[in-house]
Parts: structure tokens; C-alpha cells; sequence
């Protein structure tokens, strides 16, 4: 007790002889990018998505009013295979909406379980619309595709078949066309359903609460958000028309949604539209899932979409940044990441426990910030912010080292080696075909 | 045959030809066919060619209420054999021509001398009616198995032409319900045939099978093969990819040309558009459209049929020639009645009450006129449910020492114990109007009249001759 007791203050010693510039030259990682971009920019902009939110609610009440009037059609669309054992559940969370006038396709894309059995038992009881069956798998997005030729919606809902949705989340999430006439698509709030399985599934839920919840309402206020989540996002069908669907994935969800950005379409988060998923339960299955998704990153920004990066007929300026942003905070800082620790290691290395235990305080003490004041701004909560108190320091480990491994290896994997083409997600039929065109 | 001549043993004298011991009568076209009054005879020949007019008078024989009638035999004058599958079931054979009777005598003399050992009980309910009725036909021609056989204009698809030919062709499936009665009682033993499935409106068998619109039942759709292509995800019918230019197929959303099905595109699914609703969708709905009445049925919701090939038992062979009552036993059990038995044990300690100085009492029924076409129409659970029903309203309206007693599934009897005769009269004419009227709100479709009447109890009556004397006027209708 007494050797870590005088570990403590020979910490805060150092602490106090190093002086302000000198942490700054130490920390300059966390302080100008970490620390300025999610919790000053993030805090700013809550505080004026609320104030705007104040400030304009007759005109949310009056679009909402506008869509009860005339009440469109909207198509909810689950495309899926062996997604069977989810689809009445599925049915059962849509048939409590409040928002009533939709309707439901299943499109199965070869499904080798009872999937084909179970929904046209539960087309014929009337839970499900349209169910189509393809015989040979070709991937989500032919899925969703194929549900877009039957669709007659004037919006169309892509859902995932394990989730489950709040009672009102379709009308929220429809009403945000009804506030703009340039919405082009709106992201819906995915929660974690089973944030108490493991610690996996924690620290999940404690990222999607902050960084994806909390960050897509940012993202969205700034006009740089970029990601309509595939497990609850919806679209206008006139343009989904004209972009003629989905292209293949992985990140057809982050594809479709510059695809709408391209056009000139703004996109929006609706926090008040919530869907609950399960989430990996294991590190095993959620290092598989964010492999893809990062791989995803330079697939889709840097290669197919690349062309937003220079100067065009159609170039846009929040789209430049909305891609600067995601490249710099994800790509760029991952490699300085790097060259941070490299410089600590080679200028730093007799302080370098004392380092590593202040990176753990700046960004635990970050963390718990944001989870008690970013709570205030939550309208909608699953979890209580109490739960997550206790797992608060381990997200510096999920956050700073285990994430960002994942990150380094699929940017690795993607860059040099376009390992996306390759992922079993997508039939290989059609990744082979989309390789040799290169998109 | 107008004129009377004599050719050997043959006397012909207008239709009539009288040959040994049988007196023939012929039907000839546009004669005027009474068949009741073919009881004089006792073989009946047809000499019309037209196949139609045959079947219309064997069915107005087979189908007579008088048993001498609907026993006859009945011989085709015929130089070829008729086609009509019923009629041949129903007839006994064909006669080349009047002069050789000889052929068919033996036969016609078997029948006659069946028919003369069956004896025919009063019956008055449907069911037993039509058992009778079968098992008779099926003695006198020494038949042992009912077979189904397949006919066209049957509704049910299937006939069984002894019975079956006093059903109407929308109810035909009646026949069915009575074989099951007999087969019950023991009168048969059956073996299955067939399995068939009737329109659950009409229980009529002549249905159209169709894949249909799930939405609009329309039939009228058209397929497409829906095309993936795999480099872009493109997913459409084939015609999306169809150019002006030439004949190859261009995707409509890369550009690229589709060359090799499996390699760079396949057709995962097929889809139909209704030409009607232009509803979209993969599975049809399988319909069956009844040709009879029109009603779309669900293939799940038709009526299933078994059809059974009938074997006559020793005791369905005694019946047929003693004739089958039905005691109406599911009548019996009907709450607030007694079995026969019991009124008439009750009745004679009634008569002995009228000892007593004073005391008077009577019986009276009530019978609901036409029972056995009711049944017909309503079936036997709507029968039962009607007699139910008038039961119920009988005994709110008598004494609670009263008693109902079923005499046969149309008539109720009862008493009115210590009630002056013109009291009951009274009483009963109440129960016959409101009868009516009962009759007339549960069974709007249905014709039905009722028929009262009560007598007054007398010292020293018989119990048997009491209530015969009382229903007696019913055994004449």
C-alpha cells in the first residue's frame, strides 16, 4: 500500500513539475485532436441542437402534423438471409407502431434454414406484406434491391431483422423529410438490446451511446454526417429510384448515404427514431464486424467515392468536409496515433509509465465528463448512465488500443491488399465481379 | 297402341300389355305420365328414345312416396344399350322389343315377389325415409353394395343412384349424412373409395382450380424473371436490360453488358404482376372457384367428403324387409322429455285419475307438417335445434307436471293433466300460433306449418289406442 501510495505521488509530482507547455508537448494527441473535436466541438453543438431544438419546435410540430395529414406509404424493407428465427419478433415491435400506414417486405436472400417457412406462415397470417424469396444468395444489396422493385412507398425504412423498434420510431423517423424538403434520407438511433450480455456488449453499448449516438447527432448538426445505419435508416424513394439502389458491400449503408450526399440531399439523424440491436457478443465476433466496417473506410472514401476530393461540377463543400473529417479522424489520426507513441518512446522513454498512466487519467476523466453531461442532452436513453460508471476506465483500453488495432489491421488489409473483396459478407460471385470493376 | 289386338300371349290394350301374370304398362312420348297411377301395375317399360325424358320418369318413379311405386321394376324398350350411367343404375334392364317379354319376365317376377315380403312401417322422419327407401331398392334387386359411382352432374361428384336420386343436386351431399346414419345403426359396413373436396357454400365438387392474385383473386398475371447483376447489385426483370440498340442486355445502372448467366448475373426469383390489382408477388394463392354457386374457396377451407363404398349387414338386410324406424334417439335426450315409454306409463296413471270426481285431462301434439322436405332443407342438426326449440316453448307454457314426450322426429305429444278439455283447446291454439311464430323468425327461408290438436282423456281408454287414435289423422298426410 505504502509502494503505491508513493507511485501516486511521484505521479502528481511529475505532474506538477512538468508545467502546462511541457503536458501540452506531451499530450498533444489527446489536447488539439481528441479532446477539441469530441468533447469541445460535440459539447458546442449539443448545446445548439438544443437551443435550435427549442427554437424550432412549432416547426417540427408542424411538419409532424404535415405527415399526419398525408399519411404516405412507407416501405419497410428487411432483406436478410437465416434471418427467420427474427422476423416475428421483428413483426410483432412494427405492428405496435403508432405509425400504421406501411408496408412490409422480407426479401430472403437464400436462406438454408426455415426462414422460407416461418414468413410465409407469417405473410398468410397477415404480419408481413410482401415476402420474396430468392433461391441462390446475391448479397444484402441485391436483397434490398430486389424489395425496392415491389416497394410503393413514397419512403422506403431499411431495417435488420434482429432489430426491435420504439413504438413511435417510424413516425420519427419519417417526419424529418416533412422539416425539409431537401431530406434526403434520415438515420435512425441504433441502441444496444443486450448491453448486459458480456463486457463486450458493454463497452458497445457505452460507444454507441456516446461516440455513435452522440456523434451522428453532431455530425448531423454540422452537415457531415455520413452513415444511414442499415439496421434503421430510411430514404426517399425518388431517390433511392435514381440511384438505382443499393450498390454492393461491405458499408452499403455509408455508400448509399454519399450516393444521396452526391445529389445534393442533406441527411439527418433523428435521435428520437430508436431501434434496439444486439450487438457481438464476444471480441472474437465484434473484431470480425469491425474489420468490415473499417475496411469499408478506404474502399468506399478513398477509391469509389474519391472523386469528392477534387474540384467537379458537382462538388460540394460540406461533402469535402464530411469526408476530410471521417479521413482525418479515422485514418489520418491512426497513423499519427502511431507516430505519437513513437515519439513518446524514443523522446519520453524514462517517463513513459508516468505517460501512459496520465493518458488513462486525461481520458478516463474525458470520458466520465461525457457521459455525465452528454446525458443531460439524450432524450432517450435504454441504459442508465449509472451502469456504465464502473466501465468508464476501460473504454480508454476499448477505445485507444483495442478499436484501434482493428482499425490499423483493416486499413492494412483494405489498402494493400483489398481484402473487402474477399469478405464471405458478400457472395464471392458478386465480389469478384465488383473487384474487376473496381467498385 | 291405340288399337287392341292379340299376338300370341301378349294382350295389349292401349299402354297396357299383360303377359302370364304381369301387367305391363308402357310410357310412351307425349304421353300424359301419371306415375301415381302405376300402382295397378307391375312392371313399368319405357319406350321413349329420348335419353332426357327416360332419366325425368325414372326419377318420377324412383323417387315416388308410394313404396309399390319407387320398388317397380322398370325395363328399357331398347334395340341399344343406354348411356345414361343413373338411369341404368336405376333401371332393371333393357327389352329388345314387346315380343320378348320372355327375357325379362324372371327378373321382373323376382322383383315382384321381393317387393311383396317387405313390409313398410309408418315412418315419418327424412332419415329413415331415405334408408328405407335405399335398403328396399337394393333387396328387391338382391344388390349387397351401394357403390359410389362417378358422375358428372352429381354435386358431390360422386352417386350413389338408389339414394341419391332424392336429393336436389345442390344437396346431394345429404345422401352422404344418411349413409353415415345407416353405417352407424349398423345397416352397413363401408370400405373407403375416394376423398372429395366440395365448395364449402353449396357443397357442390365442380371446382376450378386456380393459382390466383393473393390480393384480388384475379388469375390473370404475368410472370418476369428478375435479373441480378452482380458487379452493382442491380436488380430487375429482364426487360431493364433490354437496349434499342441491339439484342444484347445492357444493365440499366453500370452500363455493363451481361454476358454469362452465373458469372456476372443470375435470376434469383421470379415474380408475378397481377394484370388486375398490379399487385407484385412470388407465391399465388391456390383458389378453387365453385362452377355451381361461384364462391372463391380457400383449398384449405373446402368441405372434405369421404366416399365409401356400402356393403348391406344381415341386420341392414332385416331392415329392409321390416323397415327402419328411427326412434330419434338424439331426440329423446333433448332436456324436458320423456321417451315414448315413460308417456305412456305416465298416460295410463292419468286415465286412472279420472276416478277422482272432477278431474280432467287430455293430450295434444304438435306436428310440424312436411318434416321429411324440412329435413331435407335444414338438416338433422337444424331439425334438432328446431325441436329444441319448440320444447322449450311447449314447457314454459304448460304445467310443470306435464309431460313431453316425442312421438317421431316431427311430433311432440303432451299432457294437460287435471285441465278442463276446453282450457287445453284454448292453450294449445296459443302454442300453435306461437309455434308459427317461433317457426317463421328461426327459419326465415323455410316454409314450415304446424299442425295442433288435443284431445280429451276418457275413463277406461286404452293407452295405444289413445295416442293412435290421436296422431292417426297424421298418418294420412
Amino acid at each position: 500500500m505504502d509502494v503505491f501510495g508513493a507511485e501516486i505521488q511521484e505521479f502528481f509530482h511529475y505532474l506538477r513539475s512538468v508545467g502546462f507547455s511541457k503536458l501540452l508537448r506531451v499530450f498533444w494527441f489527446f489536447f488539439f485532436f481528441e479532446f477539441f473535436r469530441y468533447v469541445i466541438v460535440d459539447l458546442i453543438s449539443l448545446v445548439f441542437i438544443m437551443w435550435d431544438r427549442k427554437r424550432n419546435r412549432n416547426n417540427y410540430e408542424d411538419a409532424k402534423r404535415r405527415m399526419w395529414l398525408e399519411l404516405p406509404l412507407v416501405s419497410i424493407v428487411v432483406p436478410g438471409k437465416n434471418e427467420g428465427k427474427h422476423i416475428y419478433k421483428l413483426t410483432t415491435s412494427l405492428k405496435e407502431q403508432t405509425y400504421k400506414n406501411f408496408e412490409l417486405i422480407i426479401v430472403d436472400d437464400g436462406s438454408d434454414d426455415d426462414t422460407e417457412i416461418i414468413c410465409k406462415s407469417l405473410k398468410k397470417n397477415g404480419l408481413i406484406d410482401y415476402f420474396i424469396r430468392n433461391e441462390v444468395r446475391g448479397g444484402k444489396a441485391s436483397g434490398a434491391n430486389t424489395a425496392l422493385r415491389i416497394a410503393r412507398g413514397k419512403y422506403v425504412v431499411h431495417l435488420d431483422a434482429d432489430c426491435s423498434y420504439d413504438f413511435d420510431a417510424i413516425e420519427n423517423i419519417i417526419i424529418p423529410f416533412y422539416e425539409s424538403p431537401d431530406v434526403g434520407a434520415v438515420g435512425g438511433n441504433v441502441m444496444v438490446r443486450n448491453y448486459k450480455e458480456s463486457l463486450a456488449t458493454t463497452l458497445q453499448s457505452f460507444e454507441y451511446t456516446d461516440a455513435i449516438s452522440i456523434g451522428r447527432m453532431v455530425a448531423s448538426y454540422l452537415g457531415i454526417y455520413r452513415v444511414v445505419s442499415g439496421a434503421f435508416g430510411a430514404f426517399r424513394m425518388d431517390i433511392l429510384q435514381r440511384v438505382q439502389g443499393w450498390d454492393i458491400g461491405p458499408g452499403l449503408d455509408g455508400d448509399i448515404t454519399v450516393k444521396f450526399r452526391k445529389l445534393g440531399y442533406k441527411i439527418k439523424f433523428e435521435d428520437r427514431a430508436v431501434c434496439q440491436t444486439n450487438v457481438p457478443n464476444s471480441f472474437r465476433k465484434l473484431t470480425k464486424q469491425r474489420l468490415r466496417w473499417d475496411k469499408s473506410l478506404i474502399r468506399f472514401r478513398l477509391r469509389k467515392h474519391s472523386d469528392v476530393f477534387f474540384p467537379s461540377q458537382n462538388f460540394s463543400l460540406t461533402n469535402f468536409i464530411s469526408f476530410i473529417e471521417n479521413i482525418t479522424y479515422t485514418l489520418v489520426l491512426n497513423i499519427k496515433w502511431y507516430i505519437y507513441a513513437s515519439d513518446m518512446i524514443y523522446n519520453f522513454a524514462s517517463v513513459l509509465p508516468f505517460i501512459i498512466v496520465m493518458n488513462f487519467f486525461l481520458y478516463t476523466t474525458t470520458n466520465m465528463f461525457k457521459l455525465l453531461v452528454f446525458n443531460i442532452f439524450r432524450e432517450r436513453k435504454n441504459t442508465p448512465f449509472s451502469y456504465f460508471v464502473l466501465y468508464v476506465p476501460l473504454m480508454v483500453f476499448y477505445h485507444g488500443y483495442y478499436l484501434r488495432i482493428v482499425r490499423t489491421i483493416a486499413y492494412i488489409k483494405e489498402f494493400f491488399f483489398k481484402q473487402s473483396y474477399k469478405d464471405p459478407w458478400n457472395p464471392e460471385k458478386t465480389s469478384i465481379k465488383a473487384l474487376e470493376i473496381g467498385i | 297402341m291405340v288399337e287392341d289386338f292379340e299376338k300370341g300371349q301378349i294382350i295389349v290394350d292401349k299402354n297396357v300389355v299383360t303377359y302370364h301374370d304381369l301387367k305391363y304398362f308402357i310410357v310412351e312420348l307425349n304421353d300424359k305420365f301419371r306415375p301415381d297411377n302405376l300402382i295397378k301395375y307391375d312392371v313399368l317399360l319405357i319406350d321413349i328414345k329420348e335419353d332426357e325424358l327416360v332419366t325425368y320418369v325414372v326419377k318420377q318413379i324412383r323417387t315416388h312416396i308410394n313404396p309399390r311405386i319407387y320398388m317397380m321394376p322398370i325395363f328399357l324398350l331398347s334395340t341399344t344399350d343406354f348411356h345414361e350411367v343413373v338411369t341404368t343404375h336405376l333401371t332393371d334392364g333393357i327389352l329388345p322389343s314387346i315380343n320378348h317379354l320372355d327375357s325379362i319376365e324372371p327378373r321382373a317376377l323376382d322383383i315382384k315377389a321381393n317387393i311383396e315380403r317387405i313390409n313398410h312401417p309408418k315412418v315419418l322422419s327424412f332419415e329413415s325415409q331415405m334408408i328405407n327407401r335405399t335398403l328396399n331398392l337394393m333387396y328387391t334387386r338382391n344388390k349387397k353394395v351401394l357403390n359410389p359411382i362417378p358422375y358428372f352432374h352429381s354435386g358431390i361428384g360422386y352417386y350413389y343412384p338408389e339414394l341419391s336420386i332424392n336429393f336436389d343436386h345442390r344437396d346431394e351431399s345429404g345422401a352422404l349424412k344418411i349413409l353415415e346414419i345407416a353405417e352407424q345403426e349398423g345397416l352397413f359396413q363401408s370400405e373407403f373409395h375416394e376423398r372429395v373436396y366440395c365448395c364449402n357454400n353449396c357443397n357442390g365438387s365442380y371446382l376450378n382450380y386456380r393459382e390466383v392474385c393473393p390480393k384480388c383473386n384475379s388469375s390473370d398475371s404475368i410472370s418476369q424473371d428478375l435479373v441480378h447483376h452482380f458487379p452493382c447489385a442491380y436488380v430487375g426483370p429482364i426487360e431493364d436490360f433490354k437496349n434499342n440498340i441491339d439484342d444484347q442486355l445492357d444493365c440499366p445502372k453500370c452500363n455493363k453488358t451481361l454476358r454469362h448467366i452465373g458469372v456476372d448475373y443470375d435470376k434469383p426469383s421470379v415474380l408475378y404482376t397481377c394484370n388486375s390489382c398490379h399487385h407484385r408477388f412470388q407465391d399465388y394463392y391456390t383458389k378453387a372457384k365453385c362452377i355451381t354457386c361461384g364462391t372463391e374457396n380457400d383449398v384449405e377451407h373446402l368441405v372434405p367428403f369421404s366416399i365409401k363404398k356400402y356393403i348391406m349387414t344381415k341386420k341392414g338386410e332385416n331392415v329392409a324387409i321390416n323397415g327402419y324406424i328411427n326412434i330419434e334417439k338424439q331426440l329423446e335426450s333433448l332436456e324436458g322429455t320423456v321417451t315414448m315409454a315413460i308417456f305412456k306409463v305416465l298416460l295410463t296413471y292419468e286415465i286412472q285419475r279420472l276416478h277422482t270426481q272432477g278431474y280432467q285431462s287430455n293430450i295434444g301434439y304438435i306436428h310440424v307438417q312436411h318434416a321429411a322436405a324440412v329435413a331435407g332443407v335444414l338438416g338433422l342438426e337444424k331439425q334438432k335445434a328446431l325441436m329444441n326449440d319448440l320444447v322449450q316453448m311447449l314447457k314454459s307454457n304448460l304445467n310443470p307436471s306435464d309431460f313431453v314426450s316425442f312421438y317421431n322426429s316431427s311430433t311432440i305429444v303432451f299432457s294437460f293433466v287435471n285441465t278442463k278439455h276446453k282450457e287445453a283447446k284454448e292453450a294449445i291454439e296459443e302454442m300453435k300460433d306461437l309455434s308459427e311464430r317461433l317457426l317463421r323468425k328461426s327459419f326465415e327461408k323455410v316454409h314450415i306449418e304446424v299442425r295442433t290438436d288435443v284431445i280429451a282423456l276418457k275413463l277406461g281408454g286404452e293407452v295405444e289406442s289413445v295416442v293412435n287414435s290421436m296422431v292417426f289423422p297424421l298418418t294420412k298426410m
